[in-house]
């Protein structure tokens, strides 16, 4: 028997070499490997097979390290993907792959690339053919959430088939980094001797907190803390958050949903971690659950907070509605649920935390450090400035990250265990206990002409927060700002709403919520054409709403309007419709998309960037954005470059100075600002909290129809208030950024930092110029610009090195920044925030299989054509729409989360279906659009979301087309078999409100 | 190593210490299981029992080793030849890297409803060595399935008869197309007399462990495969499984349904004549 808190020791034969760890027995080989040995370029998504991020060479045969134990692989020969290079038999063809990956730019977040890797090597040094269908067959086993597989499989054909790597814009020196495992991942920041921290989690979606009763979990060895409530030192907050301070960081008198956490336990090693936390008692008095919105607005309700659980709303009310429900030929309703998802980021959640006495610092994925560094600050009554947030980069995100993590939980672990703590949850842990993306409920209600014109809107959508405020209020306002879609109606009425409940906490996910909105005034469109007799095509061109809201807000006509070219553009590659295979049916669904990206509110909204030369003369940007994987820095970086005239892109660093400091003084001076000057800030920003929960209170308060002018009225001296401080705030503090609020993670990252990047360039220019002059004592107009250096007249020309070695690379750097243009807190007439935004326009057309005994869909064809205003990085940006559809695809058919009670039922990979590479279409067809019309640097737009969003809903109209129904997204074969069941049995579908109840988020 | 994993060189050590442990062959559910939940059971490794990973070819019968890995039932020529249903059904297991660590022995004995070998093996009527203190014998699988492995015995190869004569055929329905669990999956072996069924079993899984389909393979004995027969035969199939499964997406009804219309469509594709 294994006795917990026994070590053993383990002989091992890595990459040629022998090593030696001591381990718990039950170590898998992966965590030896990544853990005890240092291999960190050994990932690990599952733990259970599923994945492939794990896979390595068992004596030259690729196989899962997270399969093996550690102390059963003392006989295997294992090769990592570190060790690819170094193995004769496998050199060449592993030379070969990666010529290809980083030729195509393959990966994005570069987590799975390991195992890619791994597994594509092995397969191009045994011969393998190349053969798109062969290599789909050989490389299945390895899930990517970011690519779509797509340029994957074409890398490893071109590698195959010793086809020259395309010529291809500068590379990206990232991409090396993650296809050789070099990357380092917040879960791979490892420390020696580190203890590890597990997570006891509530045991019930509602429950009074009775006792918690420690002692047999500190019974067994080698576990050290039993973490609760009361050892956190400072206030129990568990997430820095503008709306309200209601959550939590360990649950006190009683748990609201299965993701609260009710102890940490911190232990020598895993297994006793998870061993001490499985045997801590808890007793509950269980309490009725809320599990759904509508239970939560339902009279009589528990009452979680907000207003009656109502915790945003914003309303549209403009235009006679009533008038036109009178005067239409046709009146079409429809409900439509989008339901919960997971982000599936593949690299498992989590990180490490380092707490000397004096200084805590967290590595965590996250795209709010300064939130996360106020969050801990507050939790542990520490001074920020002994607070370190760093995030070199993540394994996914797609949005998860935008809402505090575990971070603070790792942060209280990481002071009280005295010695550095890890805390990386599970895959399980991941699915069924942290967030999910907002469940969306529409009920509509739509006026038409008999001639398919639209006359009136009439909506209600709500979306559902979990337990906490978080940043739904946000999300609601995307939700009521986006109600009407790419359509222009004359009358509007909407309501959008978030309200509290008892299941996990929402987050956003690629698409800040306009997949969610847009899938139910897209669904409604569909069924009001069909319904009518009217082709769908025809009616949405009727109807296109062709303006896009400019920088303050305003709807300016545009022509020629992107959403229309699109649109023809995705028709005309369509094609014939396809013959139903035997035993199908086929479907073609197209769906348009016109969303809005960008956080729209009222504060000062600004990125700071500073570009420079190092010691060795290499250029570098650097900004608080860290490496999610979408894209952005490369390119940034490739906007420098382009700008600079560069031989090679520019490192992309995350700047601890613009985190450390949202002042914006020790960027600029390269020392943090005077106390008071600190203090200013931190008041200024208060009193903005203050107003933006004084706004929601406001907003819910007045915002019923029929009351809409004492919103009016009580509006204007908030906005007043709001305009002043913005005004004081941008004075005193011209560097300064928004730290209480998620920075850039969305789609609007580029129109931030781009422009940001390229005045950074500029300064820089002028700066490296007038430093050379002087050092070199050279007249400026002398000096030219190359990619090499600096070219004198008369004299040698001047390397990168060689200035950075002569004025000291402190002294190379350019600092550029970007405000947005200030909207207001409070729309006087919506109550919904009005700021910058920008606008996606994407189209896309699917054509689809169902077969009719089994319910599977199979993808026949997909067309995506989608504005990107500019064309910075074309195979970075395909592999955008790529990832984006194959995600869509996952949610609308295969990303059921299968919620029973308040709890996931399918929390593995294993179980909860992201899209694998013989799932997805075989070749998509992708039409990129420059319009130009993006508010990024010559016009570029945010690309990362359309796909995601527009994705999809083509599915579920192609779902539609092919059976005649409307069916929920995500739906599943099962679902769908219900249905057929039922209409061959001559009943209407009546399987569909149990599925309704079952996916009821 | 400590006596919790008990890695053995011979079979004889390997029967010595079976009482009482469980047996890891490719590791692929236990090991990650240990990992995960530190487990504090006992294990006997019987991976390092080479003479148990060998395919040998008779006139009558295949004998593929207990420790013969998953990959390999796709890979080998003789496996391809004489029970390509055997093979197909492998090649629907997980993906490369996990069929390259399980094991057939393991796909029977972990007696998993969503396992893809027993329904094809239970077609091709394939028989299980067991090794035991007093010696082997040979045992039906059908039980072994039903029962699990007999306490102290440790499956060492599976015997799939050749099956001339015979129309074999596997199918298995999973949401995705790569590493997904099975929802159902279904085998049919036919032997067709002058246009009637002369021998038929059928097999199916994903609503229990694998079984036979003892009723619904009486109504297809002796009748032509005409679409009523095959229709008749199915609504039986569909519903002769018992229900035992709770922890995988799809219900009851659903499953039902695709195992009765699999089974069809697989008689359906016979080949006539």
């Amino acid at each position: 028997m294994a006795e917990p808190g026994r070590r053993e020791r383990v002989h091992l034969r890595v990459n040629g070499r022998g090593c030696t760890a001591e381990i718990d027995p039950r170590t898998s080989l992966r965590d030896c490997l990544h853990g005890a040995l240092g291999h960190t370029e050994v990932k690990q998504g599952c733990a259970e097979g599923v994945c492939g991020a794990c896979v390595v060479l068992f004596d030259g045969e690729p196989r899962a390290s997270c399969l093996e134990l550690a102390v059963t692989a003392g006989d295997i020969a294992i090769t990592t993907v570190a060790g690819l290079a170094d193995d004769a038999a496998l050199a060449e063809a592993h030379a070969r792959l990666r010529a290809q990956l980083i030729a195509r730019e393959v990966f994005q977040c570069g987590y799975c690339a390991p195992g890619f890797v791994v597994e594509a090597t092995h397969y191009l040094a045994r011969g393998g053919a190349g053969d798109p269908d062969a290599v789909r067959a050989a490389l299945a086993g390895h899930l990517c959430r970011c690519t779509g597989y797509h340029q994957i499989i074409e890398a490893i054909v071109a590698a195959a088939n010793h086809a020259p790597p395309p010529v291809a814009p500068l590379p990206r020196p990232d991409l090396a980094e993650k296809i050789d495992g070099v990357a380092a991942y917040p879960s791979d920041h490892i420390a020696a001797g580190a203890a590890i921290a597990r997570i006891v989690w509530s045991a019930h979606p509602a429950a009074e907190l009775l006792a918690i009763d420690p002692a047999a979990a500190l019974a067994v060895p080698g576990v050290e803390r039993v973490l609760t409530w009361r050892d956190i030192p400072g206030q129990n907050l568990g997430a820095e958050n503008i709306f309200g301070d209601d959550q939590p960081l360990l649950a006190k008198d009683r748990v609201r949903c299965l993701g609260d956490a009710v102890a940490v336990v911190i232990a020598d090693s895993d297994a006793a971690a998870r061993a001490g936390a499985a045997q801590v008692a808890v007793r509950y008095a269980v309490e009725p659950a809320v599990l759904g919105v509508e239970q939560a607005l339902a009279p009589g309700a528990p009452r979680l907070g907000g207003h009656a659980n109502t915790i945003a709303q914003f309303v549209e009310d403009r235009g006679d509605v009533d008038a036109a429900f009178r005067a239409a030929d046709f009146i079409i309703e429809g409900t439509y649920r989008c339901s919960a998802s997971d982000h599936m980021c593949m690299e498992p959640e989590g990180g490490l935390g380092v707490w000397n006495g004096e200084t805590l610092e967290l590595t965590v994925p996250t795209h709010s450090p300064h939130s996360v560094r106020t969050g801990v600050a507050k939790s542990l009554a520490l001074a920020e400035a002994q607070i370190k947030v760093r995030t070199p980069r993540m394994g996914g995100a797609f949005g998860k990250y935008l809402v505090p993590g575990v971070d603070g939980l790792l942060a209280l672990a990481a002071v009280h265990a005295g010695r550095p703590v890890r805390l990386v949850l599970d895959r399980a842990e991941i699915i069924a206990r942290r967030a999910k993306r907002h469940p969306l409920l529409g009920t509509y209600r739509l006026a038409m002409r008999r001639d398919g014109a639209f006359l009136a809107l009439d909506a209600d959508v709500i979306t559902d927060s979990g337990p906490y405020i978080s940043i739904t209020p946000t999300m609601v306002s995307v939700f009521a700002e986006e109600v009407c879609g790419a359509y222009a109606f004359p009358a509007v009425r909407a309501r959008a709403r978030g309200v509290l409940t008892n299941n996990l906490p929402s987050a956003p996910m690629r698409g800040f919520g306009s997949q969610q909105v847009n899938f139910g005034i897209e669904a409604l469109v569909e069924k009001a054409a069909r319904t009518a007799g009217l082709d769908p095509i025809a009616v949405r061109r009727l109807n296109f709403n062709r303006t896009r809201g400019d920088a303050t807000g305003q709807a300016v006509p545009e022509a020629p309007s992107p959403l229309d070219l699109t649109f023809d553009r995705a028709l005309a590659r369509l094609g014939p419709r396809p013959v139903a295979p035997p035993g199908c049916r086929v479907g073609r669904g197209i769906a348009a998309v016109k969303a809005k990206y960008g956080f729209p509110y009222g504060f000062v909204d600004r990125f700071v960037v500073r570009a420079g030369i190092d010691d060795h003369g290499e250029f570098f940007v650097e900004s608080d954005l860290p490496d999610s994987g979408t894209g952005v820095l490369a390119g940034v970086a490739r906007l420098v470059a382009e700008r600079l005239g560069l031989a090679r892109l520019p490192r992309s660093v995350v700047s601890d100075a613009v985190i450390d400091d949202p002042t914006g003084t020790l960027i600029v001076s390269g020392r943090p600002p005077a106390r008071g000057r600190r203090w200013v800030f931190r008041m200024i920003e208060r009193v903005q909290g203050i107003q933006a929960s004084l706004a929601m209170t406001l907003v819910i308060r007045l915002n019923a129809y029929t009351e809409s002018r004492l919103l009016h009225w009580f509006a204007r001296p908030v906005n007043w208030l709001n305009g002043a401080v913005n005004w004081l705030k941008s004075r005193w503090f011209p560097t300064s950024i928004d730290s209480f609020l998620p920075r850039a993670g969305s789609s609007r990252a580029m129109a931030m930092i781009g422009p940001a990047a390229c005045a950074a360039a500029d300064a820089l220019k002028t700066r490296v110029i007038a430093a050379a002059a002087s050092a070199f004592g050279v007249p400026p107009a002398q000096l030219t610009w190359t990619a090499d250096g600096l070219a004198c007249a008369g004299a040698p020309a001047i390397t990168w090195a060689a200035l950075a070695g002569r004025v000291g690379a402190g002294a190379l750097t350019g600092l550029g920044r970007h405000t947005l243009r200030t909207g207001n807190l409070i729309d006087t007439r919506t109550g919904n925030q009005v700021g910058c935004a920008d606008h996606m326009f994407a189209t896309h057309a699917v054509d689809l299989a169902v077969n009719e005994t089994t319910g599977k869909v199979q993808i026949l064809r997909w067309v995506a054509v989608q504005d990107v205003g500019k064309v910075i990085d074309d195979a970075a940006i395909r592999g955008q729409v790529h990832g984006g559809l194959t995600m869509g695809l996952g949610q609308a058919v295969l990303e059921h989360l299968d919620l029973r009670a308040g709890a996931v039922a399918n929390a593995s990979m294993h179980d909860y279906l992201i899209a694998s590479m013989l799932d997805v279409a075989p070749d998509p067809i992708i039409e990129l659009i420059a319009s130009g019309q993006g508010n990024g640097p010559d016009g570029a737009k945010g690309v990362g979301e359309a796909s995601a969003v527009a994705g999809p809903i083509a599915v579920a109209h192609a779902l539609y087309d092919a059976l005649g129904v409307q069916l929920d997204l995500t739906t599943t074969p099962e679902q769908i078999v219900r249905f057929l069941t039922h209409a061959m049995e001559g009943s209407d579908g009546a399987g569909k409100s149990d599925e309704r109840a079952r996916q009821s988020r | 190593m400590g006596v919790w994993w008990l890695r053995v060189q011979s079979l004889g050590d390997a029967i010595a210490a079976l009482p009482d442990r469980v047996i890891s062959a490719g590791g692929t559910l236990i090991k990650p299981a240990i990992a995960k939940d530190g487990s504090t059971g006992e294990f006997v490794d019987v991976s390092g029992l080479r003479a148990m990973a060998e395919i040998v070819r008779t006139d009558h019968a295949l004998t593929i080793g207990a420790l013969v890995r998953n990959q390999t039932l796709i890979d080998h020529p003789d496996v391809k030849q004489c029970a390509p249903a055997l093979a197909h059904a492998a090649m629907t297991i997980g993906n490369p890297h996990v069929r390259r660590a399980g094991t057939i022995g393991g796909n029977v004995a972990c007696r998993l409803a969503r396992a893809s070998t027993p329904p094809a093996l239970l077609v091709y009527d394939a028989r299980l060595r067991l090794a035991e203190r007093d010696g082997e014998r040979e045992v039906a699988l059908a039980p072994i399935l039903t029962d699990g492995v007999p306490a102290g015995s440790l499956i060492t190869a599976v015997i799939v008869p050749r099956s001339a004569g015979f129309h074999v055929a596997f199918d298995k329905l999973a949401w995705r197309n790569a590493t997904a669990k099975a929802i159902v999956t279904a085998a049919i072996a036919v032997r067709l007399e002058d246009g009637v069924c002369s021998e038929v079993r059928l097999a199916a899984g994903g609503l229990c462990v694998a079984r036979r389909l003892p009723r619904a393979e009486a109504r297809l004995r002796g009748r032509a495969l005409d679409a009523a027969t095959i229709e008749a035969a199915a609504a039986i199939a569909a519903a002769e499984p018992p229900w035992e499964v709770t922890d995988v997406p799809a219900g009851e009804t659903y499953r039902r349904r695709v195992i009765g219309q699999t089974i069809a469509r697989l008689l359906a594709e016979v080949p006539r004549g």
